[in-house]
Parts: C-alpha cells; structure tokens; sequence
C-alpha cells in the first residue's frame, strides 16, 4: 500500500524523485524517504509526515547517477523517522525500498544480528539490505547476491535497491507486490503504480511475479529468480492521473471494493500458523489472553457491525462471553467492567473519537484493551498498547468496505486463536483455516456479479425505502448494507433480524418495498425459506444472497445473488460483497458523490 | 510402488501416564492385541517414532523397517488396538489419497504422497507439527479413535472385544476344544473346568496351564504360558498376557505380560501393566455406591471418565501387599509398593502405606534391584537398557512425587 518510485539517468535529483513521489501519496502518507547515488556514495533523507522538500543542497553536487524514494503507509512499526525507508545495511552502501510484507523476517532478523548486523529500524524491510549485504561476502556479484538474498525471503514484495558500490545501475523486484518499469529517452524509471511514471513516460513494461531487473540509462533487463531471462511487451499508458490514482476504477469506493481479495489476504498473510492450527496474533499476548473471561468490544457505525459478527464468532467459536457496545453509549452509561474483561476497540482509522474515549473509560475501570485498526500508530493503537493491525491499506472512500472485510478477517483470527487455547478441536481448527485461505479468491468469484448488480441498480435505483434482513452471521451484514445504501445513496433503509420481521416491520412490506435477504448460511436456512415466504407472500420483491447451488431460493425470490459456499462464521465476509456493490451502483445511478457523500467524514474524529 | 507405514507418538502423550511412561503407546494391549500386532497385519514392514528414551528397549520387542522413499502413512501410536483397523489402513495404503486425519486435539492419522520429503529425526514432539504444515486435505470420512486418558483403555475394551477375540480365535493355530473354546499348542485343560462361551469365545494361547476348578466365562483371551490358578474365576472381556499367574476372581480387565495376580481377591475393569505383583487379598473397587459414573482425578486435573464401572490403572513394576484395597478409580504409578487402604492416586516410585501414616519414595536402587529379583525368577536377565529406563522414569517422575500431598516425608 506504499509507494515506490525509483530513477537511473541524467537528471538525478532529489526533487525529481519527489515530485514523481507525490504522485503516489494518495496511496500512503504516514512517512517518506529518498536515496540518492552520487560521486560520494549515497545520501539519505527520511522523514515522519507528508512528503516535504528535499533542498537543492541535499542533492548530489556532482555525479548523481539514480535514486529510489519511497512513501511509507505503515505496517511494521510506527510512522517515525527511523522506520521510514529506505533501509540501508551496516556499511550505508545499499539502500532498499519495499512495499509487500515479509511473513519470516522475524527469524531472518534474528538471525543476522547473531550474525552481527545492527538494526536500526522495528520494520520487516530492513531484513533486506543486511541479507543482501551477507550474501555479498560469499558472493561478490551483486545481482547474484539480490537474487540470493529474495530466495530466502517470504511474503510479497515489490522492492527498488541501489549500491553505492554499483553506481548508475537500479535493482528491482517483483513478488505479490506490483511494478512497473517506465522507460524513458536515455533514463530508466520504475514505480509501484503507473501514476509516478506518467510525467516521465507512457511506455511502461508491467513486471510479473518471481522476476528480478535490473536496470541502467540505457536500458533494462528482466529475468526470472531462476536467470531465465524474460521479455515483456512494451505497453502504452492511456489513462488520466486521476483515473490511474483510482487503478481505472471509476470511483476510489469502486476500487477498494475490488481490492478486497488482496486486502483480506492481507489481514491472514504470515499469520496462520498451520503447524498448531491456529492463528499467531504478533500484537497480543497470548498470557493475557489466557486470563480473559469475557470480551467487550467497543466500535461505532461500520465498525460496530463487525464487533457484532465478532461477538457471534467468540461465543461461538471460542465460548468466550462477548458484549458489544457503541462506544459513545458505553463511555457514558457508568458501565461495569468485571475482572478479567478484555475491551476490543475496532475502528478503521484508530482515530474514533468515541471509542478512543470508550478505550479509556474501560482501563480507567480495569479492563484490558487491545485495538483493531487500520491505521499503524494511530491513537487508539497506543492508547492500547496492543492489538492487531488489518493491513488493508489506506481507505480513501468515505463508505467504509475493505476496512470493513479486513476486520472481521482479523476478528475471525482472534477466534481461532482464543477457540484453540479454549478447546477447540484440531479439525475444527484447521477447517476454518482453510475456509479463510480459500476467501481472497471467493471474494474474487463474488465480484463477479458486478455487472448483474448493476442491472439491479437500474431496477431499484428509484425505490425510497429498503429492508435488509438476516439472521445470526448475516444480521450484522444486513445492518452494514442498509448503512452502505443511507450513507452514499441517501435511501432510506433498515436491517433487521429476520425474525423480528413477523413483530412489526413486516407490515412494510408491499410491492414498493425492495428486502434484502441474506439466507447463505447452511445451518439457519430452513428459518430463512421462512421467512422468504412470508415476504413472498405479501408482495414483497425480494433480491436474496443465497449459498451457491441454492435452487430453491431462486424459486421464491425476484432476484438472487450467489456466493461460493463457506463456514458460515465466515459468510460475512463473502456477503457483505455484494451488498457494497449494490449501494455503490445504486448510488452513481442517483448521481451522488459516492466518495465524498454529504454530511459526513471519513474518521469521526469529534464527539 | 511400496507404502511405508508409520507408528508415531505424539506430544500428548503425557495425559497417558502411567501407563506409557515405560512403553509405547503402540505396545498398550486391548483384548489380545496391541496396536503393533494390528498395524502388522496391514504391513510386514512398519517403522515408529517413539520417545528418544524408549527407542532401544522398544527395538528389542518391535522390529522396524527404515522407511523407503514412497508414499507414507502415518498412524499415531495411541489409535485404539481394533482389528478392524487393520483392514482399513490397508484400503488407505492402497487407495494412496493424501488426507490428514484429526481427532481431538490430535492426528490420529496422515497419508502422504510420494515425493513428499520426510525430513531426517522427526521426533514425537515434531511429527504432529510437520504433517499438519504438510497442508493436507482433511479427511471427511475417516476416523480412529484414540487412547487420550488411562482410563479409555478399558473404556474402549468392551467395544473392540468381540471382533479381535473372533479373529483371534480364527489363527490357525488354535483348535476347538469345546463349544466356543479354542486352544493352541500344549493347552493343559483338567476336567473340573467350566466354560461358558455363549457370549463370546475363549481363547487359550501356546501353552496355558488351567489349574483345577476354574470357572471361565468368556469372551476372553488368555496369552501363552500364562497359568490359572485353582477356583479362579476369569471372566467376560478379560486379556491376558503372556507369561501371567491369574487367580481370584478377575473381569473385564487386561494384564499385560510377566504380571501376577494369582491369589484371591477381585480384579475389576482395571489395566494391570507388566511385571506387577498382586499380593494376597489385594482387591479394587470398579462401582461407586452410589452407582454414579466415575470421576478420575488425573495430572492435576478431574475428568469424568463416562463410566459406571472402573477400576485401577497400574504402572509397570508396581507391587501391592496383602489385603491392598484400592478404591474406585484410581492410577498408580510405576513401581510403586501398596500397602493397605489406596484412597487416592498413588505416584510412580512410591512406598504408599497411608493407612500406617507412611508414604514414603521408594528409592531408585530398591526398584532395580526388585526389578532384577522378579526378572531372574521369569529366567529374563536385566539389561543395562532395563536399568536405564527405570533411571529415566524415575527422573521424570520426581516431580510428580515432590508435588504430592501423599509424601510428607523422603
């Protein structure tokens, strides 16, 4: 979710470089820094904070051949100076940027300092310049070395890597992490994202996973890890800035909609550990855990939609006794926290003014609190001291959505987790892992429905009031898709559980009154063919979510949208897909500002 | 292309003291077979993992084969000794499909394909991690029940009885003396025995000696040499081994090999390891008065065993008294001395006379020179890796007997 931008020819400068980086920083901004290759090796400027000015002085005065910046968004350690990239090795001579995660850099960290190495930095990049530094004293080509030192690595990648050593050549790669090299007239550019490279050049190669370049003012060259070397078409950039900082996606909401198969992939990247059948939470403390007698989590709108899927999968899956709270009631209803309750606080920017002021309300009381955020260093992430990160990824659209899949991801972990330490069985344990590593690809196969959901769109789009309902894992998502359709559509719409339909709400229902069915768990869904009739019944049209393979469903209902079958703790994740898209399209056929819809901000920093 | 199989023990075995403090888990018997014996009739050739500390004296009794390259089974060494298993580890030998098998908080079984490397010295506390990061599909429809607890052996002898004593009873070697009993070679039957085999067949191993009135009720297995004391009554779902002395009244109970029991007194629903010595009168108690299911205090913790009917549970090379009583459900270590009432668990090494007011260690010296006195009147000379074990055991049970209340005094 960081950006990279890298350069090698004539017109090497600091300014360059963050010029061309600031075309990136709409996709992180926590922290920024440049290396830059001159005649007296390399200089380095790192800084916490927006992409500032880099003064002419800092420049090479003489011989600068090529530099690499990046823009920081944080997942290994906090937004500071020190953890800002690049990272260089012990002697200063190489520098590196990444984006990507590495999953084993804990145990390559450890060890390289017995190896002697010093670290300076908390973040897994720095692994990176020590590990290529050591290959280098057994072997002294570089690229040998860069090479060697990838296959050692696990995770993605996508990295930029100069030497002072090896002046006027950039070395790049490419693992889960994309890349594009930019080629210009007598220079060579390379970035995370086309948008840095536009005002340089349009003819771009796209690097494919598992390969290695290096590159020169006169040229480039690809291989794979294995030195097969690899020719790539040379393609055209035709798009807008604007439309290249949104991946073409005509919206940034549309966008992290469909980024949800790698943001979800990186919420259980390098944290599943297959060996125990478990999931390891690095941010908690597993003797803590072990003390915990109930939890109470604390969240507000989107977020709190969560914290109810997550108090249905602790009891469930961990029998642990879960409360859930909006964090503005609970801070101020006097609430009793009892020995030995954990506080979860969720919020996408760790910035919620609420449930910061619910955080310290509970361990004013004696609880423990641990954070879901998104954002690394935020404040609720300190104000806990402990907690897990999603790794989504900025959020740029107001409407919450990968946030959203990212943290009931993580709170799917924490039940594995704490149902493993309570008794939950080993096959029990390694079904749900696989279920969560299959999910990246079912949200996959579930966007696939885009385009049908647009249809719907035109059919719905001028209908004034909506139901959503569903029964236990699939009640909150029928809450975060009447959400998702009042906040960007101004539709009026209310989710309710489908068993409260026949107390009262079911007197709604008539021909004007689209409802929402969420019926694709497995084990409620006789209840659910229930409770489609009595919709049926009354003329009410239904578009229902249905388990794929499902005939009876599509009898019953108007309109039926499937997903890939799955635990049913994890249909959330899977269901909620289509709810988003049905909100988003609803929305731009209303004409509204789906990004910036009104009345509202994205982090709810005031009370 | 050859299948290896695998018997492994895992890294929970600790809830199965005593039991497998001095032997494998594969060489626990349930009517008259051990895993081992069940693994043997699915392949000629198996290999194990087992405790470091046990390898050497468990490749005196258990050959093994080195494992070749080629499709692996792997089966945990406490899978509950049922016949019927043998026929289905053979249909998955066959089938070659790669699976991983849990049960509980254990992997019962693991198939994996050829080309899949094994890296060198798995162990038992490694083994369960490599097969489940080896990321095999889950099993849906196979299942093995597993010995987790001392007192599921006897929990799971009803259930496996009837098959592994008719397929027992089918070895060729035995013959059918009366209605429903068979004999082997150099059985010594008299005429004042009586055998009741309606409810399942009685099984007399090479070389049985029945003294005279003796009552047998079956089904029940009797192993070679084992001798039956006169008036003794040996009863349903009893198994034992090789070389034992049984008199008194024993019923749904396994002894394993070189154990005596031979005087009178009530053994019930209880597992008697090998090499222990029942004294005169010693009985237990397997049904609480108020017929309520028994609940076991194990390892610090209680667990309800599910049963109505338990007895004891005996550790290797443990010894009772005359008159010993030993209450409803409780686990005695490895030689260990009984003496009078046994309310309560008793530790490995222990001299427990609570009844005298003495509960004392029962040092390691006087069990290796007990061990070598019981050894030489059974003609087997003690080897170093006899005393070695005992030495191990020994150490690995200090705590347990530093930690009891039973023993004020050492």
């Amino acid at each position: 979710m960081c950006g990279i931008f890298g350069y090698v020819g004539p017109r090497t400068s600091g300014a360059l470089l963050l010029e061309s980086l600031a075309r990136l920083e709409y996709r992180g901004y926590d922290s920024w820094g440049v290396a830059l290759g001159g005649a007296q090796g390399l200089q380095v400027r790192r800084q916490a904070g927006r992409i500032g000015d880099f003064r002419s002085e800092e420049s090479p005065s003489s011989g600068g051949w090529g530099g690499i910046a990046h823009t920081r968004w944080a997942t290994h350690g906090a937004p500071t100076e020190s953890n800002a990239h690049p990272h260089l090795d012990c002697s200063g001579e190489i520098a590196v940027v990444h984006n990507g995660i590495i999953e084993n850099f804990s145990v390559l960290k450890r060890k390289l300092e017995s190896q002697g190495h010093k670290f300076r930095s908390e973040t897994d990049t720095e692994v990176i310049p020590h590990l290529i530094e050591e290959m280098l004293k057994s072997q002294p080509d570089f690229q040998t070395a860069f090479v060697d030192a990838l296959k050692l690595i696990e995770g993605t990648y996508g990295l930029a890597v100069i030497s002072a050593r090896h002046p006027g050549t950039l070395f790049v790669a490419r693992h889960g992490s994309p890349m594009v090299l930019g080629l210009g007239k007598g220079e060579m550019m390379v970035a995370s994202d086309p948008a840095a490279l536009v005002a340089h050049t349009r003819r771009v190669v796209y690097m494919g996973d598992g390969e290695v370049a290096t590159l020169t003012a006169g040229g480039h060259h690809t291989q794979s890890l294995d030195a097969i070397p690899v020719t790539h078409e040379v393609q055209q950039i035709a798009f807008d800035l604007p439309s290249i900082e949104r991946g073409g996606h005509p919206h940034f909401m549309h966008k992290e909609i469909f980024e949800q198969p790698e943001t979800i992939h990186n919420a259980f990247r390098g944290r599943m550990v297959h060996s125990e059948a478990t999931a390891r939470l690095g941010g908690l403390d597993d003797k803590l855990l072990r003390k915990v007698k109930k939890c109470h989590i604390l969240a507000c709108g989107t977020s709190w939609h969560a914290a109810l899927v997550g108090k249905y999968l602790l009891e469930n899956m961990a029998r642990m006794p879960t409360e859930v709270s909006y964090a503005a009631e609970f801070r101020y209803a006097n609430p009793v926290v009892e020995p030995g309750t954990l506080v979860i606080a969720i919020s996408q920017s760790g910035e919620t003014a609420d449930t910061l002021a619910g955080v310290r309300e509970a361990t004013l009381r004696g609880a423990t609190a641990i954070g879901i955020c998104n954002v690394v260093g935020s404040s609720i992430a300190r104000e806990c001291g402990q907690g897990v990160y999603i790794h989504a990824g900025p959020e740029i659209g107001v409407a919450s959505t990968k946030a959203f899949t990212g943290q009931l991801a993580v709170l799917s972990l924490l039940a594995l987790h704490l149902g493993r330490m309570r008794g939950m069985s080993l096959r029990d344990g390694l079904q749900f892992m696989q279920a969560i590593e299959k999910l990246p690809e079912q949200v996959a196969e579930t966007l696939k429905c885009d385009d049908s959901i647009k249809e719907l769109a035109r059919l719905y789009g001028d209908a004034n009031n909506f139901l959503y309902v569903g029964r236990l894992y699939e009640y909150p998502v029928a809450l975060e898709g009447a959400l998702k359709l009042k906040e960007i559509s101004y539709i009026h719409a209310e989710g309710i559980p489908a068993a409260e339909l026949k107390h009262g709400p079911i007197a709604l229902v008539d021909p004007q009154m689209p409802t929402v069915v969420l019926a694709a768990q497995s084990g409620i869904l006789p209840k659910m063919m229930g409770n489609l009739q009595e919709i049926h019944a009354r003329g009410g049209r239904i578009i229902a979510i249905a388990r794929e393979g499902d005939t009876e469903i599509p009898r019953i209902a108007e309109h039926t949208l499937f997903i890939p079958p799955t635990l049913d703790p994890l249909v959330p994740i899977l269901a909620v897909v289509p709810l988003q898209l049905l909100a988003y399209h609803i929305a731009v056929r209303r004409g509204c500002d789906v990004d910036r819809p009104r009345n509202l901000a994205k982090s709810v920093t005031v009370e | 292309m050859n299948c290896n199989l695998v018997l492994f023990e895992d890294h929970c075995l600790a809830d199965m003291s005593p039991v497998t403090l001095t032997r494998p888990a594969f060489a626990v018997s349930s009517a008259a077979y051990n895993l081992y014996d069940v693994a043997r009739m699915a392949s000629s050739e198996i290999s194990y993992i087992v405790r470091d500390y046990l390898a050497k004296s468990a490749l005196r009794q258990f050959p093994a084969a080195a494992p070749a390259g080629g499709p692996t089974l792997f089966l945990n060494a406490s899978v509950v000794p049922d016949v019927r298993y043998a026929e289905k580890i053979r249909k998955l030998m066959a089938a070659g499909r790669p699976f991983l098998c849990p049960v509980g908080q254990r992997v019962a079984a693991a198939f994996l394909p050829s080309g899949t490397p094994l890296p060198s010295g798995l162990t038992a506390e490694s083994v369960t991690p490599f097969l489940l990061n080896c990321n095999l599909p889950l099993a849906e429809s196979e299942h093995f029940a597993l010995l987790d607890y001392p007192f599921q052996i006897i929990a799971h002898l009803k259930k496996v009885f009837p098959e592994n004593i008719r397929l027992k009873a089918a070895e060729k070697k035995f013959a059918q003396v009366q209605p429903g009993v068979y004999a082997g070679k150099d059985v010594q039957i008299p005429h004042s025995a009586v055998f009741h085999a309606e409810q399942g067949p009685i099984v007399l191993d090479d070389g049985v000696r029945i003294l005279d009135f003796t009552y047998f009720q079956g089904p029940l297995y009797i192993g070679p040499r084992s001798r039956v004391i006169e008036h003794a009554s040996v009863k349903e779902f009893s198994s034992i081994g090789h070389t034992c002395k049984v008199g008194g009244e024993v019923e749904c109970s396994i002894i394993e090999a070189y154990s005596n029991k031979q005087h009178h007194g009530f053994l019930g629903h209880a597992y008697i390891g090998s090499w222990v010595n029942l004294g005169a009168g010693t009985s237990n108690s397997d049904l609480k008065n108020t017929y309520g299911e028994i609940r076991i205090e194990h390892r610090g913790r209680r667990l309800d065993t599910g049963m109505q009917f338990f007895g004891c549970v005996i550790g290797d090379f443990s010894k009772s008294a005359i008159n010993t009583s030993i209450f409803t459900g409780k686990i005695i270590g490895v030689s260990s001395m009984l003496y009078g009432y046994v309310s309560q668990n008793v530790p490995s090494f222990c001299n427990y006379a609570k009844s005298f007011g003495q509960v004392t260690e029962c040092t390691l010296e006087q069990a290796i020179v007990t061990q070598k006195r019981m050894f030489a009147r059974r003609n087997v000379q003690q080897s170093e890796e006899d005393v070695a074990l005992l030495t191990r055991v020994f150490d690995m049970t200090r705590d347990e007997r530093t930690l009891s209340a039973e023993l004020p005094v050492l």
